[in-house]
This record gives structure tokens, sequence and C-alpha cells, in this order.
């Protein structure tokens, strides 16, 4: 039977303030959000592994021996909580955890977090250049995330809050192809 | 084959060139969390709307639209009208701030499409006009003028009996086999030279049924003014939700926009749409997939709560417009499939309750060799008597009633011989009367036509006559009045009423006919 959707909201509350709290402590809350989005992405990548960690027919510590050895070097906070979910059968409860997480997070750096995707690592210049242009836009200080693709070409991508902002040379290229492929002139009709 | 010169290439070049877009592109992105069954639950996407287009990236870069369907608290369940293998978990999703939109115009007649206005047939793409929203709402009453022009079937047992007028909806119900797309389709074939588009979707179909319809229409010279909208059944559950509302928006297209491509105005008058929506039975399965799917909780006969106005909205669209507004009309003739007659069913009782009438089409009568199988019975158009032409209305006005009376008669007539004298009248006219109203596939007839061979037999002109000879008579008679009485035919067709002066000509001509007319072959 489904949970009380009040209930639900207080069990993610509950989890996400442990985390903040253990964090904050050690003062890794900012590389606590970057790890939660990896688990996040692995989880949803792997349908198998979701499986196996939503398995009746697997013990608690068995789930929670999965987990650790796949996301051995994680923050140990980290692991612990998602360890919690896996034991209780909340996995599902992941992507609604990670955006809370991530919300509160902020809060507490008193930031916004922004993914920055770029094909070079970013110098320090470049890296007070974007929160320059960023900060007046959100009000509020840049902590910058920073993701290494090469197959973004050249470029930049920024993201936060559910919104990206795409100025990636594999995105002009492909607008161009867009255009140049579904656009027809003069020929028969 | 046109010239390609260099200065054409340059030209052509350059204005591509020239709307390359070299923005940064700005939008709001979430992450396909789960997929399977062609539904896909989105992280993110918290501007997101309900209905709304949603692009798909997949990791290869192939684009593939989806509509937003469940909007939850932390995630949006969405439809994937495309390529649904090429969509995985962690792909991308961007929200578009439209819906879904098919592209309509007059480039399309002629054409096979899919329900997003795709070309299916092979004849190279289609120039679109303009484009109009898969979901619209339905105008409403200042903008409507009520039914008053007829939709002529070319069916004597339709048009005679259960008229249809421009802008109502009629639902054609009956079992497998029993002549439901026919109706259909000799509808649209009739349509040659009314100033009627027509429209006909196909959903849940066999691909060889949709290109035997096709191939039909195109013998018959229909295609030029007909629109194919295709979701055979190979397509995902979603395509086949979408296609008669699709159909609907490609219909609509031109009954709001004038023959310009104008808004439609007194000054601009809209056209005139016919829709055959074949059929909604398989419309609501889909979407009961989809629902299931989607998790949304199951009704009766796990029908998803909101199937009544999936229906409803739809046929809701169907419109005479006000002259104001162009006095344009979509025609919906709406097909539901009945299982062993059971009109009690779900959809049918719904669609029933919906539309302004019914045709109901019987398998025993059909086996009778009565076909058009329609049961007059219970076949009813609650509003095309005003759409009705005068001349008809006055030789049929009482023929529903009293051919319904007649099989009730015959019945009861089953059990005894000895039958009084007006009795056995009313056995004989009923018995020819009925004869009188079979018709062949492809064998459409005009109206004067029709009120001729109806003339004849409600006058008592075919009692004296086999049951037999009945049909040859019609078709002898019709022929006759073409090539010996044209004059009086075109004086029927054009004053489209009977005075007494033309029933007195009309009684002498079938009597003249009758005169030569050799009973046994």
């Amino acid at each position: 039977m489904p949970k009380n959707r009040l209930l639900v909201n207080r069990e993610i509350a509950t989890y996400v303030q442990v985390l903040l709290d253990a964090t904050q402590a050690s003062g890794t809350t900012f590389e606590a959000t970057s790890q939660l989005k990896e688990m996040q992405h692995v989880l949803v990548e792997h349908p198998a592994l979701r499986d196996a960690l939503r398995d009746e027919t697997l013990d608690a510590d068995a789930r929670v021996n999965i987990l650790g050895s796949i996301f051995e070097g994680f923050d140990p906070s980290v692991l612990k909580v998602v360890s919690v979910m896996a034991e209780r059968h909340e996995l599902g409860l992941i992507h609604r955890f990670v955006n809370e997480f991530q919300a509160k997070a902020e809060e507490a750096l008193d930031a916004v977090i922004v993914d920055v995707t770029t094909v070079v690592e970013l110098d320090d210049a470049l890296r007070t250049q974007i929160k320059n242009k960023l900060e007046p836009q959100f009000g509020k200080s840049i902590v910058l995330r920073e993701h290494i693709d090469p197959s973004i070409m050249g470029g930049i991508i920024l993201g936060a809050h559910g919104k990206r902002i795409d100025a990636s040379v594999a995105k002009q290229l492909e607008k161009t192809r867009v255009v140049l492929s579904s656009q027809r002139s003069g020929g028969e009709r | 084959m046109a010239e390609i010169t260099a200065s054409a290439i340059d030209e052509v070049l350059r204005k591509q060139l020239d709307s390359l877009d070299t923005s940064v592109e700005s939008r709001e992105v979430g992450t396909v969390i789960q997929i399977g069954d062609g539904i896909a639950r989105v992280d993110g996407l918290k501007d997101c709307m309900a209905g709304e287009l949603l692009e798909f990236v997949s990791s290869e870069g192939k684009t593939v639209y989806g509509l937003a369907q469940n909007l939850e608290e932390e995630e949006v369940g969405a439809v994937l009208l495309g390529d649904v293998n090429a969509i995985k978990e962690n792909d991308e999703v961007h929200t578009t701030g439209r819906i879904v939109e098919v592209p309509s115009g007059k480039a399309m007649l002629g054409r096979v499409v899919n329900p997003l206005g795709m070309p299916l047939d092979g004849k190279g793409p289609i120039e679109a006009e303009g484009y109009r929203p898969v979901e619209f709402k339905a105008p409403g009453i200042i903008e409507r003028t009520p039914v008053h022009e007829p939709v002529q079937t070319g069916l004597i047992a339709i048009d005679a009996m259960i008229p249809i007028g421009r802008g109502q909806r009629e639902l054609i119900i009956g079992d497998r086999q029993t002549g439901k797309t026919s109706i259909g389709v000799d509808t649209i074939i009739n349509q040659k030279g009314k100033d009627m588009i027509c429209i006909y979707v196909a959903i849940g179909q066999k691909a060889s049924t949709v290109a035997s319809v096709v191939e039909t229409l195109q013998r018959h010279g229909a295609m030029d003014y007909t629109i194919v909208v295709s979701a055979p059944a190979s397509d995902a559950a979603p395509l086949q939700y979408i296609a008669p509302m699709a159909g609907a928006a490609i219909g609509e297209f031109f009954i709001y926009n004038g023959e310009d491509g104008k808004p439609a105005s007194a000054m601009n008058p809209g056209r005139h749409v016919l829709c055959v929506y074949d059929d909604l039975s398989k419309q609501a399965v889909a979407y009961r997939q989809m629902s299931l799917t989607l998790h949304r909780p199951p009704g009766r006969e796990a029908y998803p709560g909101d199937v009544f106005y999936l229906h409803s909205r739809l046929l809701e669209r169907a419109v005479k417009l006000s002259d104001k507004n162009g006095g344009g009309s979509l025609t919906a003739l709406p097909i539901i499939e009945t299982q062993d007659g059971d009109v009690a069913a779900y959809i049918p009782t719904n669609v029933i309750s919906i539309t302004d009438g019914q045709i109901y089409l019987q398998s025993d009568l059909f086996f009778q060799g009565q076909r058009p199988a329609v049961n007059v019975g219970i076949s009813v158009s609650r509003v095309g008597g005003s759409a009705q032409v005068k001349s008809m209305k006055q030789v049929a006005g009482t023929l529903r009633l009293d051919l319904a009376s007649y099989r009730e008669l015959q019945a009861f007539a089953q059990f005894g011989s000895d039958l009084d004298k007006a009795t056995q009248d009313q056995l004989t006219r009923g018995a020819r009367m009925t004869e009188l109203l079979k018709q062949g596939r492809f064998a459409s007839m005009e109206v004067e036509d029709q009120v001729i061979a109806i003339y004849a037999g409600s006058q008592g002109l075919l009692d004296d006559m086999p049951v037999s000879a009945v049909l040859r008579f019609r078709a002898g008679l019709i022929d006759y009045m073409h090539t010996n009485k044209a004059d009086l035919v075109a004086r029927l067709r054009e004053k489209g009423k009977l005075d007494d002066a033309l029933r007195d000509e009309l009684t002498e001509a079938i009597k003249q006919y009758k005169a030569s007319f050799v009973y046994e072959e």
C-alpha cells in the first residue's frame, strides 16, 4: 500500500536534515551534493542495479554491501544515509532526496550551485568571470560544480535550478544541422 | 525537372545561412529516470504544462517527442510519440513551451499522413499552410449556428431516414464486419463536387486495411479532396490516442480559414469538412493502455475516469459556424465497434450519449442481404431532420416509423396466415420498401434519384411487383428518368420540393416506365 504523501515528505526531510548536519560538521556539504548527483546518475543509468537494491529477497546487509562496494571512496555520511534508505527499501525516493538536499545545501551555503561543463579545465580568471556574470542574475554568491566533457567540442554549458544555458560548439553545430536539413528553398514541390 | 544554376545554389545557400541562429540556447532541462512501455518518468521540468510537447534527446543525439501527461509533485509522466527504443534512462528532456500541433493546408489533400502530419505515402514533404493545435477547445454557443445544410451520403437508407447535417456528429455503430467503414468510405466518395473536404482517420487498424481504403478512394477519384490520417495497429498507443484529434485539427484549418488561407469571416467563408473516425473504440483502448501504464486509477472496464471527456471534447469540435464566422462546418462520423451487438457496454453508451444520433448496423440484417444493414428501429438522427432536403422529407417523412412497424408486424405475422387486408397491404408495402433501400457498394445515388425511388414505393406503385424485381425496377426507373425525363429530374433538383403538379408529373412518368418494365428476367 502506498505511503501517506505527508509521511513521505517528512521522511525525506529527515534524511536531508541528518545528512546536512553531518556534512556541515565535516565541512563537506558541497562535495556531498556532487556525490549524491553522481549516485543518482549511476542508479538511473543501471536499472539492474536499481532492481537489485530493491530486491525483497536480498537482505538489508547485502544491499548495503552492494552500495558500499560501488560507491567506495564516497563521503561516509552520504554513503550511510543512502544505505539506510536502501535498508528501508526507500531508494525510490532518491530523486526527491537529492533535489531537496541540493536546495537545503544551497540555503546552508547561502549560494547557488551552478554546473559548468567545458572541454578544458577552467582557470581562476575564467571562474571569476563566470561568477561575476552569474551573481547578479541569482542575487547570491555562486559555487561552481565543474565537469569536463570533450563531446561538447568547445564553449560552455551552465546549469542551475533545472534551467540550462547551452553555449557549446556542439549545440551550435546541431542547430546548424537542423536548419540546413529541414529548410527547403526552391526545387520541386 | 527544374534547372539548377550556380546563381540559384548561391541564393539558396545564402538564404539558409541567413536563417542560422547563433544565439545561446536557454531552456528547462529534466532527466529521464525511468522508461518503459512507451512511458517516461522525468525528473525536473518544474514549469512543464499539462499536455506540453516535450523533446527527448537520446545519447546518440536523436530527438523523440513526447507528451506531458501526469504532472506530479516531483516528476512528470510523459508518453513518447516516436521511437521509444531510442530513449534511455538519464537522457535529457526539454520543455518546448508549446502543445502538440499538426501541419495543415491544401497541400495535404490527397496525402496519407501520420497523426503528427508527417507523410506516409512516399510522395515527398508537405508544404504546410499553417499549424493547428491537436487539443483545441471547441467553439462556444455564440460562434455556432444550428445545423441546416445536408451531408448527402448517397445511401438511400441513410439520406431518407437518418439524414445527416453539416456540423452534426452521427455515430456509426455495429459489430465487426457489418459495413461500418463502408458507410464512411461511401460517404466520402459521394462528396465529389460537393465542396466538402474529407478526412479519414484510421485508428488501430491493419496497415493493409488502410492501404485498401486509400486505394478505393483513389479508384473513385476521392483522394483529390481527402486526407487520410493513419495510426495503424503497429503505432504506439499515444499516436493512436492523438490520431482523431489530429484529424480534427487538420480539418479545423479549413473551417477556420477561407479558401485563401486567411481567417474565415462573413466575407471569407470557411470550408466544409467531413471527418470519419474509424474507430473510437480502438482509440479508447489505446488511451486505456496509456493511462494504465501511467498508473492512473482504472475505472469501469479498466478505462480511466476521463474516457468520457476524451470522446466528448473530440466530438464537441464538430461544429456548424455562424455566417459571421465564415459558416464553415466540421461533420463528425465516429465509428464504434460493438462486441456481439452489445450497445450497453461502456464506450458505446458514452459515445451514443455524446453524438446527435446513431446509425446502428446489425449483423443478422447484413447476412439476410439487407445492405447497408441499418436497423431503422433504433437508428436515429436528432438534428439532421432540419437539414434534410424538403422533397426527401415529403416522401420519406414517415418511412422510418413505417418500416419499424413493418418489422414488428412481420415478426408477428409469422405465427398465422389469416391476416386482414390492411395488415397484408402493410406487409406488402414494407417488403418492397425494405428492398428499395438495399444498395451496393460504391453505388451512391443523387438525392433526386432517391426521392423518385422512394416516391414510387410510398405511392404503392411497386406493390403489385415481385420483391425480387424491385431493385431492377429502381435502377431502370432512374435510367429512364435521366434519359427521357431529364427536365423533370432537373426541376426536382432545383425546386428541392414536391408540389402537386410535380407529384402528378412524377406519378405519370413512373407509370409510363412501369408499363414498359418486364417483371421476369
